[in-house]
């Protein structure tokens, strides 16, 4: 008995190897073409996906970007990329998609092992340290070459000035950002059956405080749920430019008269106050205990229905997509309307800038400006090939949906991750959204408020500031989480983490940052 | 023979002790299939627990849509297994062999050889650049066996040290006058004496093997079909954490995205898919650890 | 005349110890030249540490930058906590893991009972099968305050109130090192068996036969037997004591900051540290300074091993 189980699973593995082996091997063949490049493969049918240069000369971009799921047809839609900039810039393409959670060791891996690269994507966050390691060109210094002055004013057009030239850290511009909301405003989403079934009237809310009695409405009439959910709570609501890190920021409460004075987020009154309401709530059993180590999502717990409340950023379309993703009718108000705020980070968040091993940054900027104008790029990007992934809807040039007979579970490319990509904003609208989103988008991002630091990028990358700001952010670590979801009580522990913050030298850290933010305002006059 | 009392008592408590030790190991197990087959929002609302308040299997049904892809990948982490755990053990006893040898010349240098190599590391950069630039592995079947995990240092000295201490010289010698080859001694004493300790570092090998998530993350790029199953649910798993990590700077169609992403009922679920086969074979493979090899035989 | 005579001895001494060794030298290319490959090529990495890295220049040709890449680990004053932290759990580590693994590789190897003994040795492995992610829920699940079993289930059957398990340093240290016990006991206990199962039975039947009772024949028998395993396992995880499992302190926890104090160690501190920073020389300077305090660490021991006895040093 046990030597016939033993030769079934022997069997089975025996066969699984095969199996294996024979997709391994196919893919083998090919993939060890693309990347030695060197030889040229004449089983492959498209000879475009051979390496930097193909044998008849053409220059390959390859491009990093991010996205979430593996897409089933992403050969045949790289393909009709590749067709479509070989048609309008005479190169041929190759995308690289990279996962959330592993993008940062691939990409650092990629740019510093010396792969094939030539357009990458940079979170704002991490644009020091790629800056100051030269692993992306400078666009306005190639060589001598000012790229973006030469190749790129497609973009400057499309995204304008402000944009296209605010990804500078020292006076290199190492990407520009994908267009996207800037989500200045957020406020409370409800669950719509309990707001009817208390007769909860939340149109005149816009602070914290105004929320109190409701919360405490609710915690009696439903005890079993979490009343709110969520992390970073304090700060979700913010009246300041955080100047990358927190560690230091320019506040903002008074819009009309905006400040490039840097000052220490956690001295002011504006989050001892937030802390002491969240810690209220915390206290009065309102917030998930476990709110500052779950990973839970609040959609993920409003969907389960284990919540009231949570809170967001607003945004045209918002509503309906969250309905659809929680399966829940919802209610929603924006609070705090006047701390509607763009700052630097909130723009470049993910830049598009070109890789130091670039062999051609000449082609790249072409291609880069390509990314950001073309229509057909971002949609074939974002959605795949039309009439096979995506098709018009009737009686619109710009909404787009699935085709007959495919949705969400057999669809064979669906990135859907516009807002990482170049330029959304040039390509169509998906069903769901007004058609008009991307100017609503767009006029959103005009009506908020500027920081005056728009622009600015601090450098920590020397080694007595990144040394600084090491010790700063584990200090900053060991407090936030609890600090955010009301976990302990802000009266004792802000001013234990003050003077954590200041023994580890925040006070040095923050005229550094002065320094630079004085500096960059008077080369760039700005007052 | 009939057990003398002492003998007995001895077996019970021992018994006892190790039985509480396996539950204590085994339990946490059982509440992970217990996740695994509780309905999400009873997760959420009530948290986990032994007995599942409201069954589902909608976890496992998530999983088995993609199917062809988790069985792809179950197949590729088989493939790489075996073969690399075959490879791992052969050359690990071919080198911890002379090792063992208490007059091989430069026996102190070799050992120092492969001692220095657990302290001091280049990195993963340099690492990752011999391999990409100069081996070409990536995105190649090579890129999930070789790098890292075909032998380790550790198992090199463990297996040398059972070897020096568990085979008698005598038998070398008697062996080498009977004028046997070193291959002759190497396949005739070595391998069969030294049983018990291959089958040990053999299960910690195929175990990294079957655990390793890194050289598919490194090495892996285009060619996603050559994923293990270790690299399907990383991938998941990371995704999730970067993203409700990172929600405050997110736009809320990543948000959205994340929503949709499998929640925690769907990974204790995978977990336990990816440990399934193992706890499955691994009673089969029992047999190999304990019998130690009687020496009066080979004597 | 004669010296040509010796030098003829010579050579066909010389072609005898080959002719002798050869054979054996050929079984160690596979392995030390994979050694080479993975490991020793890849060290000129280590030089990365003392650079002030520059990818446009490449790793050899940036600027050297002396010691300034490992300044932020020592100006911290957080350096004090993570050295502490990492080296007492490892000594902790160290010390259970080789007590209860002997333990229990005597306990398992003397069971009789076929099926228990099949059972319990599997069970030792299961824990390695599990990612620290998945353990980490596990202990999520039994620790969470709200909805944790210890919380909802346990206390309140003893009696005593809910615990904020997640905002207390106090009690991680245990969970951290029990957690530890959980899951790594197996390993240096597969191997104590096999190095048990290697004993000649003859040594018992004698001991028997003298009438030495159980106890007796571990300590003398069992023990020096396995000792030159306990040794080299020993040693090499001396050699990583500045080194700490990362999953663990940082999966377990749930990086929870109000428990930094006590479960924070080095890794963890750069993780943090590094992540948004992306320095790779400062990453590498941490890495190089693991090592070296390992390294001589190591070097020591096994100097100390080699002047008690000889045969079981490493090297």
């Amino acid at each position: 008995m046990k030597k016939r189980v033993l030769a079934a699973i022997l069997a089975a593995s025996l066969s699984a190897l095969a199996f294996a082996s024979c997709g391994g091997n196919t893919t083998t063949e090919s993939s060890s073409d693309s990347s030695t490049g060197t030889e040229s493969s004449s089983t492959d049918s498209t000879a475009s996906t051979d390496g930097d240069t193909a044998s008849d000369g053409t220059y390959q971009i390859t491009m990093a970007y991010l996205g979430l799921a593996e897409q089933p047809d992403n050969a045949e839609v790289m393909q009709a990329i590749s067709d479509l900039t070989m048609k309008e810039l005479g190169v041929t393409f190759e995308g690289v998609q990279l996962g959330f959670g592993d993008y940062t060791e691939k990409l650092r891996l990629m740019l510093t092992g010396g792969d094939k690269l030539d357009i990458v994507f940079t979170f704002a966050t991490q644009a020091s340290a790629y800056v100051s390691q030269n692993l992306v060109i400078n666009l306005l210094d190639w060589n001598g070459t000012n790229l973006m002055e030469e190749y790129g004013q497609g973009i400057v057009e499309a995204v304008g000035e402000e944009q296209a030239y605010g990804g500078q850290i020292n006076g290199v511009l190492y990407g520009i950002p994908s267009q996207k909301e800037a989500m200045g405003t957020a406020g409370i989403v409800m669950r719509k059956d309990i707001v009817d079934e208390l007769g909860i009237d939340y149109e005149n809310w816009s602070t914290y405080e105004d929320l109190y009695d409701t919360f405490a409405q609710v915690h009696e009439a439903h005890p079993e749920l979490n009343v709110v959910v969520g992390q970073n709570m304090v700060t979700k609501f913010y009246p300041f430019d955080n100047l990358n890190d927190n560690l230091g920021v320019l506040m903002m409460d008074d819009p009309d008269n905006l400040t490039l004075d840097v000052v220490n987020l956690f001295e002011t009154d504006y989050y001892m106050n937030q802390a002491k309401t969240v810690n209220e709530w915390y206290n009065n059993g309102w917030v998930r205990l476990d709110a500052a180590t779950t990973t839970e999502t609040t959609q993920g717990l409003m969907k389960a229905g284990s919540a009231f409340c949570y809170f967001s950023p607003i945004k045209p379309g918002f509503l309906a997509q969250e309905e659809a993703t929680t399966a829940r009718e919802l209610v929603t108000q924006v609070l705090y309307p006047e701390w509607d705020i763009i700052n630097s980070s909130a723009i470049n968040f993910v830049n598009w800038g070109i890789a130091h091993q670039c062999e051609d940054p000449v082609k790249a900027m072409q291609f880069l400006n390509f990314a950001f104008t073309s229509k057909e790029f971002n949609d074939l990007l974002n959605f795949g090939i039309e009439g096979k992934h995506y098709a018009k809807m009737d009686g619109s040039d710009v909404m787009i949906t699935y085709p007959e007979g495919v949705d969400a579970t057999n669809c064979g490319y669906h990135l859907a991750m516009g807002w990482a990509n170049p330029n959304q904003f040039v390509g169509s609208v998906w069903e769901g959204n007004p058609e008009d989103v991307w100017q609503q988008y767009k006029d959103c991002n005009a009506a908020s408020v500027w920081s005056k630091a728009y622009g600015f990028i601090p450098d920590t990358s020397a080694t007595d500031v990144a040394n600084m700001q090491t010790a700063l952010t584990n200090v900053y670590n060991t407090y936030y989480k609890s600090i955010e979801c009301g976990a302990v009580d802000p009266e004792t522990i802000i001013p234990q983490m003050n003077s954590e913050l200041y023994a580890a030298g925040l006070q040095e850290y923050m005229d550094e940052k002065q320094r630079q933010l004085d500096e960059w305002a008077s080369a760039n006059g700005v007052s | 023979m009939a057990l003398r009392k002492k003998d007995r008592v001895y077996q019970i408590v021992t018994n006892v002790i190790m039985a509480v030790w396996s539950l204590f190991i085994i339990l946490p197990f059982v509440l992970l299939l217990m996740s695994s087959i509780t309905d999400e929002s009873v997760l959420l609302t009530k948290g986990y627990g032994f007995i599942p308040e409201k069954f589902s299997l909608a976890a496992y049904s998530y999983i088995f849509k993609s199917g062809d892809k988790i069985l792809s990948a179950y197949a590729h982490t088989v493939l790489y297994t075996v073969v690399g755990t075959f490879i791992n053990v052969l050359i690990t006893a071919l080198f911890a062999y002379p090792l063992s040898l208490k007059n091989l010349p430069g026996r102190k240098v070799w050992n120092f050889y492969v001692f220095f190599t657990m302290l001091f590391s280049g990195g993963l950069i340099p690492s990752y650049m011999m391999w990409s630039t100069t081996f070409h592995i990536k995105d190649t079947v090579f890129a999930q066996i070789v790098p890292t995990l075909l032998m380790s240092a550790m198992n090199v000295l463990l297996v040398r040290t059972y070897f020096s201490t568990s085979i008698p010289d005598a038998l070398f010698e008697a062996a080498q006058i009977d004028g046997a080859s070193q291959l002759t001694i190497f396949r005739c004493i070595v391998i069969p004496l030294g049983k018990p300790i291959l089958v040990t570092v053999g299960t910690f090998s195929a175990l990294g093997y079957w655990n390793d998530w890194t050289n598919g993350l490194y090495y892996i790029t285009k060619a996603t079909n050559l994923f293990g199953i270790q690299n399907l649910l990383n991938r998941m798993v990371s995704d999730l954490q970067f993203l409700s990590q990172n929600t405050s700077g997110l736009s809320t169609d990543a948000t959205q995205m994340l929503a949709q992403t499998p929640t925690t009922g769907v990974q204790m679920a995978i977990a336990f898919v990816a440990i399934l086969p193992i706890l499955i074979l691994f009673p089969f493979l029992q047999k190999y650890y304990s019998k130690g090899i009687s020496l009066g035989a080979v004597k | 005349m004669t010296k040509d005579i010796a030098k003829a001895k010579a050579n066909s001494q010389l072609k005898a110890r080959l002719l002798k060794w050869t054979p054996v030298y050929l079984m160690m290319v596979p392995g030390a030249l994979y050694l080479l490959i993975n490991n020793y090529i890849p060290m000129f990495g280590l030089v990365i540490a003392f650079k002030q890295v520059d990818f446009q220049k490449g790793i050899l040709g940036s600027p050297w930058c002396g010691l300034q890449n490992f300044q932020f680990l020592f100006q911290t004053r957080d350096a004090f906590v993570i050295t502490r932290n990492t080296i007492l759990y490892n000594v902790c580590f160290i010390l259970l893991n080789t007590i209860i693994g002997i333990i229990f590789a005597i306990f398992i190897c003397d069971i009789t009972w076929k099926i228990g003994k099949k059972i319990y040795q599997s069970a030792l492995l299961f824990p390695y099968l599990m990612s620290w992610v998945i353990v980490g829920y596990i202990i999520y699940a039994i620790f969470s305050m709200q909805y944790g079993i210890a919380n909802k289930t346990i206390l309140p059957m003893l009696g005593i109130n809910p615990v904020m398990w997640y905002n207390t340093p106090k009690y991680w240290p245990a969970i951290l090192i029990i957690t530890n016990t959980w899951k790594g006991i197996g390993y240096g206990c597969l191997i104590y068996i096999s190095s048990i199962n290697g004993i000649e039975a003859s040594y018992y039947e004698a001991a028997e036969l003298d009438g030495a009772n159980k106890l007796q024949q571990v300590w003398n028998i069992t023990i020096p037997e396995i000792l030159p395993s306990v040794i080299t396992l020993t040693l090499l995880s001396i050699g990583r004591i500045f080194y700490s499992d990362f999953g663990l302190f940082y999966q377990i926890p749930r990086d929870s900051g109000l428990l930094y104090s006590v479960t924070d160690t080095i890794d963890t501190y750069v993780y943090r540290g590094l992540m948004k920073l992306g320095n790779i020389g400062m990453s590498s300077a941490v890495g190089f300074y693991q090592s070296i305090v390992g390294f001589i660490l190591v070097l020591f021991s096994n100097w100390v091993v080699g002047k008690i006895s000889p045969d079981n040093a490493l090297f």
